[in-house]
């Protein structure tokens, strides 16, 4: 099984350049699931967490590049500070960090988007599927001896 | 008069008993405890219970037990303070093994120590809750309102769905410092103004109201004890999102440095509640555990 | 209970040759709220189209998915068919299983088809959350800022001026004309470049809808489409336009000289000048670091030879605010810089110029008034070397065509075999593309004319020992490196967009394609449109192009824009935000992420609670991210929707 990666696009930048890359028809792993959103100041890190928990393997979050690209002036701002703190929580919480993954890119990189997807699925690869999470009341006990 | 049992977890500090204690001159006449290994030495959950009053997180296999035995014998069940509502501080050893945990605190691996579920857990994980009071300790306010309503057969009051902002007194500017500080770091605090906006991380903002912002007032930024308002589930992802984009502007090494524990800041009381309730490691382990069975 | 119809198109074999519809169908049909799955050839035809508002009325149906191509393109194809089905175009969702899915999964036919199925599913599960959502209409302002006042932006400053729209016209330097008022002549009818360009110039300046704001820089552009708020610096000219008569006799009498940026450093201008002949507007401009006012305090001649007292040297920058309904950005083209491709030896070799310097060297009001001299040797080039496509098609300076070079080394063939006739000249190229109309045959006249052409790329220019240059070239028609003797060297340089274009970019956030040019929304379809609605690109600034096509798309350019204001309002941002009084806080988080000023806090019932400004709402959804209490939600991309989403592929 490939890994899933949940995409976070914004709409004017790294939305359109998934789309070049289909125009242009440059092949990437079936493997990203892009949701689209109007600005990356909307992707929020409740996505990511849903997402690693809901059975995605990596989440990347994209949109235009820093500093000045963002249509709505500082989204991608935003999206970069949360994927900061993101990281820092997610290796507090003893996932890998770089499940997370943040990358600019602009409506023409139709084949920056195919690279990174490639990129991020064979790191994820190696870093094997997060485990099916599941209610804590089915952990059950430990029975240590 | 309610039939009144207080059952203490075994994630638990006692301060939610000394929360009682403090309103107990008001509610006594209301009130017949019925059981407490606490404050009444009674050790066996009677019949009949109107209401258990549930505090602590739930850690072990005792806990789960006693959990649903009260469960069956109360007419109502409520989480009282913020470790039972949502796992609270003991919710923070989420993120270790058991192995690792009693390695942590024992040092070695001592067979006394009862047996541990493998994650540490709010009441509502086992059984249906009819109320959550959070809080560390719960305000003494709503305490008395809930014993009153339980009292008179009143319907239990709504869980707050506005911030601890709502109360708080201190002024606002709405506008935000560029940069994070620790408490000790600024000497010109002005104690009478809003923390988050001075850049003092200040947890009001993704917390439930109900407090009536008592920390603030006094002077301490708010940790995030109620838990989160009605509308949303996961009080650290807001906190986590919220202040991030406020900050923004500082890049992100410098914020990682301003905040380095974003799980202990935002995730304080409410880890085995959020979205990723514990480490994935705890699942790894226990795959090992039913592989080798 | 939602009713949910899905429509999955083929897009011919776009999707169909490669994704499994019936599966997806099969699969789709079983989600819970899906009353109608379907799948259709081409759902964006009439007929697709048909069937959606079939359906809509047959079913009641009230949430439609179509799968297909990206909604960037065709989701308000589907939202009119929607419209006119009697359904809120709101209740769309698209499944982009084209661009995002068939054509990047070619190889991968069932993973694909697993992925499509995910992808439709999602967006089931979005919309049966969907919520109606109001748009209001707002007033369009009725008139147009064009930015740069080359042939496009003049072509589209009179269109839009002609069809009875005011325009402002901006243009950083003290004349309008741009690079083809620099050219002698235009390929391929040879036609005197400033006697076509000139009578539109004066056009310009005597149109009543017009106002021309020469020596001036767009500096902020706030707003949205239909209502921009423009700011423009007004440089101070030191001459004061409403007395200057352009009798220039304070050029006449300037004392200075230095180098003419028009003619491309090969000429000479005062410290007062105007930059050309037929300039417009026809007032000098001071130029303050050279003026022996400005750098010594002494002079003051120009002061006291002008007859009607215009000097004024403490005249100071103006800011200049203007409201407009559309923006036509025309900032064109600069040559790339001939010293980035150092074999040639530009800057080494005075005998090396580029194809603009030889347009200012063969224009009769250029430095030599028309007679081609070798630059520093003041004679006649008897060999002449030029070598098209310098810098162009090349991975390691510019990867894409100027299209122009070859046509432009061809004219410049013809300009020396004109003015001197015996000379010898070698036009070196890669390959002549010669695509226009007109062009091939002026390619055979220039061939019949003896020029002598070599198909390949110059690979050095050297001084050789005789004193001339020699130009290295590998022939492989004779499959032999010949060395050129020549006088004269001329580059025909890749085109670059104008530097100055990068601060306009700033300024309205515009997208840049990979090689920097402006991003049109589609290459073909909607070239002149760019991603911020109301903002328009033609000419040099979208990519390089000749006189013609800059023309026909500066027109193209005008016609968007009036189309807008003609039809005198736009409709909101649909997307916007809005707040739970009830839940809100106060906190301000969310007065303190907006970048617009939209949400302000305000007291209601002694509480403190956010509010938000629709019309200055963009619809980001920062917000709506960043509120801590869960009081804000976007429109079409709530909290609960994004969350349905993930979930369903995440299945």
């Amino acid at each position: 099984m490939k890994p899933k990666i949940l995409v976070l696009t914004c709409t004017y930048c790294s939305y359109a350049g998934a789309d070049i890359a289909g125009v242009s028809k440059i092949q990437y792993p079936p493997s990203a699931y892009i949701v689209r959103l109007i600005c990356s100041g909307r992707e929020e890190a409740l996505f990511a967490l849903e997402a690693l928990r809901e059975g995605f393997d990596g989440v990347l979050f994209t949109g235009c590049h820093i500093p000045y690209d963002c249509h709505f002036i500082s989204g991608n701002f935003k999206a970069r500070a949360r994927v900061a703190l993101l990281k820092k929580l997610l290796s507090q919480l003893g996932i890998e960090d770089s499940r997370v993954r943040l990358e600019w890119i602009s409506a023409s990189e139709g084949d920056k988007f195919a690279k990174v997807v490639f990129e991020f699925t064979r790191e994820l690869e190696e870093m094997g599927s997060l485990p099916k999470f599941r209610k804590i009341s089915e952990l059950g006990v430990e029975e240590h001896d | 008069m309610i039939r009144l049992a207080l059952v203490s977890l075994s994630g638990y500090c006692s301060g939610c008993e000394v929360a009682l204690a403090d309103v107990i001159s008001e509610v006594l006449p209301r009130i017949e405890i019925v059981y407490s290994t606490l404050i009444a030495d009674i050790d066996k959950l009677p019949s009949n219970i109107d209401l258990s009053l549930v505090s602590g997180a739930v850690r072990t296999k005792h806990d789960i037990e006693v959990l649903r035995e009260a469960r069956n014998k109360s007419k109502l069940l409520v989480a009282l303070g913020s470790c039972a509502s949502f796992g609270g501080i003991p919710g923070l050893a989420n993120v270790y093994v058991v192995a690792e945990l009693l390695r942590e605190i024992y040092g070695t691996y001592p067979r006394e120590v009862p047996k541990l579920t493998r994650a540490a857990a709010p009441v509502s994980e086992y059984v249906q809750v009819d109320y959550r009071l959070p809080g560390c300790p719960p305000p003494y306010k709503l305490l008395i309102e809930l014993l009153v309503c339980v009292d008179e057969k009143k319907p239990l009051p709504k869980p707050p769905s506005r911030t601890v902002c709502d109360e708080c007194s201190l002024k606002k500017r709405d506008v935000y410092e560029e940069n994070v500080y620790r408490l000790g770091e600024r000497d010109d605090v002005d104690f009478s103004r809003c923390f988050l906006e001075q850049g003092i991380l200040c947890m009001g903002i993704a917390t439930a109201s109900g407090c009536e912002a008592q920390c603030p007032s006094r002077g301490v930024p708010c940790r995030g004890c109620r838990g989160p308002p009605a509308k949303i589930v996961d009080q650290g992802e807001r906190l986590l999102s919220s202040i991030a984009s406020v900050f923004s502007k500082i890049d992100e090494e410098e914020l990682v440095r301003k905040i380095p524990d974003p799980l202990g800041y935002f995730y304080r009381f409410t880890l085995p509640s959020s979205t990723i309730p514990y480490t994935p490691e705890i699942l790894k382990r226990m795959e090992k555990d039913e592989g080798s069975d | 209970m939602p009713r949910v119809g899905v429509y999955v198109c083929h897009c011919g074999k776009n999707i169909a040759g490669v994704l499994d519809v019936k599966r997806i169908v099969r699969e789709v049909a079983k989600e819970e709220d899906v009353v109608v799955c379907k799948d259709y050839p081409f759902m964006c035809s009439s007929e697709g189209q048909r069937l959606i508002a079939e359906d809509i009325r047959r079913h009641n149906l009230d949430r439609i998915v179509v799968a297909a191509c990206s909604p960037r393109t065709h989701e308000p194809i589907f939202q009119e068919a929607l419209k006119r089905a009697g359904l809120s175009p709101f209740f769309l969702e698209m499944a982009n299983i084209r661009d995002q899915c068939s054509w990047v999964h070619e190889h991968e036919k069932e993973l694909a088809t697993d992925k499509a199925i995910r992808l439709v599913k999602a967006a089931v599960a979005k919309a049966r959350l969907l919520e109606e959502i109001r748009v209001e209409k707002i007033s369009v302002k009725q008139s147009v800022l064009v930015i740069g006042g080359g042939v496009a932006g003049i072509t589209a400053a009179l269109d839009v001026a002609k069809a009875g729209f005011k325009v402002y016209l901006v243009e950083k330097n003290s004349s309008i004309g741009g690079h083809m008022a620099q050219l002698d002549k235009t390929f391929p009818t040879l036609d005197c470049s400033i006697c076509i360009l000139g009578p539109l110039m004066v056009e310009v300046a005597t149109h009543p809808n017009i106002t021309l704001l020469t020596y001036s820089e767009v500096i902020e552009v706030e707003g949205y489409v239909g209502n921009f708020k423009v700011k423009i610096l007004k440089k101070a000219r030191k001459v004061d336009e409403t007395k200057c008569t352009g009798c220039l006799l304070c050029m006449e009498k300037c004392p200075t000289r230095v180098p003419s940026e028009f003619d491309r450093g090969l000429g000479e201008r005062k410290s007062i000048y105007v930059p050309f002949p037929q300039a417009v507007p026809r007032v000098p401009v001071i130029d303050t670091e050279h003026c022996l006012y400005f750098t010594k305090g002494v002079c003051r001649l120009c002061e006291k030879i002008c007859p009607v007292k215009a000097i004024n040297y403490e005249q100071e920058d103006e800011i200049i605010e203007i409201e407009v309904g559309a923006i036509i950005v025309a900032t064109g083209y600069e040559e790339y810089d001939p010293r980035k491709v150092p074999e040639y030896g530009y800057g080494m070799f005075t005998e090396v110029i580029t194809g603009l310097q030889l347009e200012r060297l063969a224009s009769s009001f250029g430095p030599t008034r028309g007679k081609i001299l070798v630059p520093g040797k003041n004679k006649e080039p008897q060999r002449v070397a030029i070598l098209a496509c310098t810098g162009s098609r090349d991975e390691k300076n510019l990867p894409y065509c100027c299209r122009v070079g070859c046509m432009n080394a061809l004219k410049h063939a013809w300009y020396i075999k004109h003015s001197i006739p015996g000379a010898t000249i070698y036009v070196i190229a890669p390959d002549v593309r010669s695509f226009g109309k007109g062009y091939e045959e002026f390619y055979r006249r220039i061939r019949s004319e003896g020029v002598i052409l070599i198909k390949g790329r110059a690979s050095e220019v050297h001084r050789s020992p005789e004193g001339c240059l020699g130009v290295y070239v590998y022939d492989p028609s004779l499959d032999e490196v010949l060395v050129l003797k020549v006088d004269l060297v001329v580059l025909e340089m890749g085109l670059v967009p104008n530097p100055a274009s990068e601060k306009i970019r700033d300024v309205l956030k515009l997208s840049k394609s990979t090689d920097g040019f402006f991003l049109e929304v589609h290459p073909k379809l909607r070239p002149v449109e760019t991603s911020i609605e109301g903002v328009f690109i033609c000419g040099c600034a979208q990519s390089p192009k000749d006189i013609p096509d800059t023309v026909a798309q500066a027109s193209s350019a005008a016609m968007k824009a009036v189309e807008l204001l003609a039809k005198g309002y736009v409709e909101s941002v649909p997307y916007v935000v809005s707040v739970d009084e009830e839940t809100c806080s106060g906190c301000g988080i969310c007065v303190s992420v907006c970048e617009f000023n939209a949400i302000e806090i305000v007291e209601k019932n002694d509480r403190r609670v956010a509010k938000v400004n629709t019309a200055l709402c963009k619809g980001c959804g920062s917000c709506a991210a960043a509120c801590p209490s869960g009081a804000i939600e976007q429109a079409h991309f709530t909290r609960e929707q994004v969350l349905a989403m993930i979930k369903a592929l995440a299945r």
